[in-house]
């Protein structure tokens, strides 16, 4: 990493671990949701913004981790932590065979499955009341500590940092690219794509799961509706696609800009801040489907290359 | 390289919050609440609110409380328990509210009573019929409503006095319908009545279709609808549309609003649980009611009254208090005891034991209150005719 | 009887993706955004929610025109443009939904406009339920001719089968798409003006519709007519059976695992041609 990386990581370190310290209550809340959006975000982009596989499904892993949290910690006395981890855990492994069926269908048909998965998760949910208690849903114990949930949610977007970056620059991370830009080629090429896509959406299924997790226990309620928060695909795939789809800080920046932007509008004006986040996307998509960051280096490196050439006149 | 970037979400998050919060230089007392103004249970929700408002209104008409106007902060949690959370923790963190009044449906009050338990906040719930609430041995949260096992009390008594036999209940699968369903299982048999059916639809359904032929199979005597409104009228209507006769049908909530009324000549003979009647002889009630209609310009219901009292109840303990102090506050309302609009308000360690119920039915397209006897204003209607033979 | 309903929503996938191999996932929320409108037109101007059908259906093909036109279209067909369509049109969902909710309210609204049954042979048939499967049929068979027998079904059906094949033909392929796209739409304001009559709506049941109709397009087979028709009353008659014989909890999810089943097992589902 260059001098100017490290100063600015470190001060993104000091940043983080000042705010619970100097902030208010809110705004640790408000980080700390921000984060679990963030690393969603960081999910999405794995499967998505390298493969091109759009996966509608980071609400369905949250809801599991969300569930396995509540479950786990009023039924068997888990601490939170190793709730949240488990809860990962569950997620991975039912990623696995959910992952190695819906892989195989080609561009929309696998969005439309996972989008149909959340509702299948939303119906076992409410129909399991044994487990879940159904509609009623279940009541955590009130969250002690915000400061360690608040922790734990900086942690998740650390991992999601450092995992993308380690992928971005990987052969993994290559091939997965290779997969979103003509599958059929990279097949032909020798890649194993069927292993690298599964991968991506295990190591994907992770982040929400977590979160759900997180989520779940400062909330301190479960329910089908609760953990499985419809307006959240959309705010999060916004975030992803808004920073940079297949960057490695399009999430963050996505993230923290248009959740700042929410925190004014959700409270007060709820609809017309899903209505303005659907509008984000499209003009977006239309204008700048790239992202924020590609489009700003592209930006900056023409202003370069015009500087250039103004001094070489 | 994107390190770069992060600069700018940093400046962002920062210039969007100030450094610490301003000093307390609010003279208006505030009072937080989160409603349901969209979703299922929004015209409850309305309802409930405009109660809360009136109150606040004649408080600031007398002077305020503790010489200090009052001011309400209030938000939509679109029915759902867990908007309704982060409504709460926004109030109570970023709004810094000094009191907090409870928002509609056992569900959400639920769920949003951790919160005000956590931040040691008192907080009233007056749309809170379910009793499990107050059983977890929280200290801050107390119950405003008439419990849920009371609901249904004229209803069976009125069922048991024609020697109805088979009851049949469906039921919305949340807090309040289920808790409705499982007490009226209880006491069914001293009501001498079977329940020959009782089975929940998720939340938010509107086809009853499948339930109901079950029903209409069994062929009850009565048919308890425990639901909010929008499913009280789905599941009449869909009586009638699929035949499902009965002698006797009884919705939880829904009848006492007057879109109940929208049903047209499917409304009639519907009984329904209203806790409350314009015409019931409480300290202020007439009072309440004609301030209510000047304002709104429409007549209050249940949940309106049930909101005003549970401002009422509020104003009395802080009075008594004399000061904002959360704990002494609850110690108060632990031992209050009010005639308030709504009834006699006293609760027992946090549970509602003052509040009663009553039946109203829908007759020649007007409510009209059945029972309890000495409050009634009509006599109920009973059995109620085949759905083929009406217009 | 919701199975005609159903149909016609899946009429309306079936156009847009057959022509035009895209996936709109706005389509449930066109569905409820015309049932409020046809519900707000009732209750403030008291239209007759059969006379207001034509105008929700001409909003639907507006609207539904003007996405194709401004932001679909616009979209460069290489190959990211499945994924950018998607979630465009999933972004569109959101805005469609949310500009009706701040329009016309986010409670459950329902037109009460025929309420009781006929009785015909002791069966019972719910009054709105019978005219609004009369409506989808009469709505079906008016799309099923004007696909046959007019120059613009024609030009739609060509497009459909090979694009370059029509291109060559002269038809004007942009303006093809903006129209089929328009009245995929209508089709599925349609379905939402009659399914207003028959049920209580709320904006939040756009995403299930959507599922729906995709579930009916599949288990029936993409780019078949009578497989649309047959997809819907095989999903109407499971959500009865499935809430009759378990619960009504799973009731509501029967229509996403049929749907993931079929598109498991068999994806080109009843009849339709193999997914390319």
């Amino acid at each position: 990493m260059t001098r100017l990386e490290i100063l600015v990581a470190a001060a993104a370190v000091a940043f983080v671990i000042a705010i619970p310290l100097f902030g208010s209550e809110y705004l640790v809340g408000f980080v700390f949701t921000t984060f679990l959006f963030v690393g969603m975000a960081y999910g999405w982009n794995l499967i998505s913004g390298y493969t091109a596989y759009v996966s509608f499904g980071q609400v369905s892993f949250f809801g599991i981790g969300a569930y396995t949290v509540a479950i786990l910690v009023t039924k068997l006395s888990f601490e939170w932590p190793l709730a949240v981890l488990v809860g990962a855990v569950a997620a991975a492994a039912l990623a696995v065979p959910l992952g190695w069926a819906m892989l195989r269908l080609r561009g929309p048909y696998f969005a439309l499955g996972m989008l149909g998965f959340v509702q299948v998760l939303q119906m076992v949910a409410s129909a399991w009341t044994r487990l879940t208690n159904g509609g009623e849903g279940i009541y955590l114990p009130p969250a002690g500590s915000l400061r360690a949930l608040y922790f734990g949610s900086a942690f998740l977007v650390a991992v999601g940092i450092a995992a993308t970056s380690s992928i971005d620059r990987s052969a993994f991370g290559l091939r997965l690219r290779s997969i979103g830009e003509d599958e059929i080629a990279a097949e032909a090429m020798g890649v194993d794509t069927t292993r690298a896509k599964l991968l991506a959406f295990v190591i994907a299924s992770a982040f929400p799961a977590v979160a759900g997790g997180l989520y779940a226990f400062r909330l301190s309620y479960v329910d089908p509706a609760s953990a499985f928060p419809g307006s959240y695909e959309v705010q999060v795939i916004l975030m992803a696609i808004f920073g940079g789809a297949g960057t490695v800080f399009g999430p963050l920046v996505g993230g923290v800009l248009l959740s700042t932007l929410g925190e004014a509008l959700w409270a007060r004006f709820a609809e017309l801040h899903l209505f303005l986040f659907g509008l984000i996307i499209v003009v977006v998509l239309r204008y700048m489907p790239e992202g924020l960051i590609p489009r700003l280096r592209r930006l900056a490196a023409s202003a370069a290359a015009s500087g250039r050439k103004a001094a070489a006149r | 390289m994107g390190t770069r970037w992060m600069i700018l979400p940093a400046i962002a998050v920062v210039a969007a919050f100030p450094k610490a919060p301003a000093a307390a230089e609010a003279r208006p007392i505030v009072i937080g609440a989160s409603m349901s103004l969209s979703g299922p249970y929004a015209a409850g929700g309305r309802y409930s609110l405009e109660g809360t408002q009136l109150w606040a209104d004649e408080v600031n008409k007398a002077g305020g409380l503790l010489g200090r106007p009052v001011r309400l902060v209030y938000y939509d949690d679109k029915s759902d328990a867990n908007t309704g959370v982060q409504l709460y923790e926004k109030l109570i963190t970023a709004d810094k509210v000094d009191l907090l009044i409870g928002p509609y449906s056992s569900a959400v009050t639920s769920a949003v009573s951790t919160v005000a338990e956590k931040h040691h906040m008192v907080m009233l719930g007056p749309e809170a019929a379910d009793v499990k609430i107050y059983q977890r041995g929280y200290k801050y949260n107390f119950q405003a409503q008439t419990q849920a096992g009371r609901y249904m009390q004229g209803a069976l008594t009125l069922a048991k006095a024609h020697g109805y036999k088979k009851l049949a209940m469906l039921s919305e699968d949340t807090a309040f319908p289920k808790a409705v369903s499982s007490e009226v299982a209880k006491m069914a048999a001293q009501y001498g009545l079977d329940v020959v059916f009782n089975e929940t639809y998720p939340k938010g359904s509107s086809d009853f279709s499948a339930l109901l032929t079950k029903v209409k199979q069994i062929g009850p005597d009565v048919v308890f609808a425990n639901s909010y409104l929008p499913d009280s009228q789905g599941i009449i209507r869909q009586c009638r549309e699929l035949g499902v006769d009965a002698k006797m049908f009884a919705v939880a909530v829904g009848a006492a609003e007057p879109e109940f009324g929208n049903l047209g000549s499917t409304a009639e003979y519907i009984f329904g649980a209203t806790q409350w009647g314009a015409s019931m002889p409480w300290p202020g009630n007439a009072a309440f009611v004609k301030a209510y209609r000047q304002k709104f310009n429409r007549a209050p219901d249940y949940h309106s009254a049930a909101n005003y009292a549970a401002g009422q109840v509020l104003e009395a303990a802080v009075k008594q208090v004399g000061s904002l102090d959360q704990d002494k506050l609850a110690a108060a309302i632990s031992k209050l005891e009010l005639d308030t609009v709504y009834g006699h308000f006293q609760v027992d360690r946090t549970i509602q034991v003052g509040y009663d119920s009553a039946l109203l039915q829908w007759q020649n397209g007007k409510q009209a209150l059945v029972w309890p006897d000495k409050m009634a204003e009509a006599k109920p209607v009973l059995p109620a005719p085949p759905w083929s033979k009406r217009q | 009887m919701v199975g005609g309903v159903y149909g016609l929503m899946s009429l309306g996938i079936n156009l847009v993706w057959g022509v035009m191999g895209v996936v709109n996932l706005a389509h449930g929320d066109f569905i409820i955004a015309a049932g409020f409108l046809t519900f707000w037109l009732f209750a403030r101007y008291h239209l007759n929610p059969l006379v207001a059908l034509p105008v929700g259906v001409a909003m639907g093909f507006v609207l539904g025109a003007l996405t194709q036109k401004f932001l679909l279209g616009k979209v460069p067909q290489d190959r990211g443009a499945v994924k950018t369509s998607l979630l465009m049109t999933f972004g569109v969902s959101y805005i469609l939904i949310n500009a009706a909710q701040l329009l016309f309210g986010s409670e459950f609204q329902t037109v009460m406009f025929l309420p009781g049954s006929w009785h015909v042979a002791g069966l019972d048939f719910a009054k709105s339920r019978t005219i609004a499967f009369l409506m989808a049929s009469a709505v079906s068979l008016a799309l099923w001719a004007f696909l046959r027998f007019t120059f613009a079904g024609r030009a739609i059906r060509a497009v459909s089968q090979s694009v370059d094949g029509a291109s060559v033909c002269g038809i004007d392929i942009p303006r093809t798409r903006i129209v089929s796209f328009g009245i995929g739409s209508a089709l599925a304001s349609a379905a939402g003006a009659l399914l207003v009559m028959i049920f209580a709506i709320s904006p939040a049941m756009g995403n299930g519709y959507t599922i729906r109709s995709f579930a009916v397009t599949v288990i029936g087979g993409l780019g078949s007519f009578p497989g649309a028709l047959l997809g819907a009353v095989i999903l109407g008659m499971s959500e009865v059976f499935a809430g009759y014989l378990a619960s009504a909890q799973i009731a509501n999810g029967i229509a996403f695992l049929l749907f993931l089943l079929v598109l498991l097992a068999r994806p080109q589902g009843l009849f339709g041609r193999k997914p390319s």
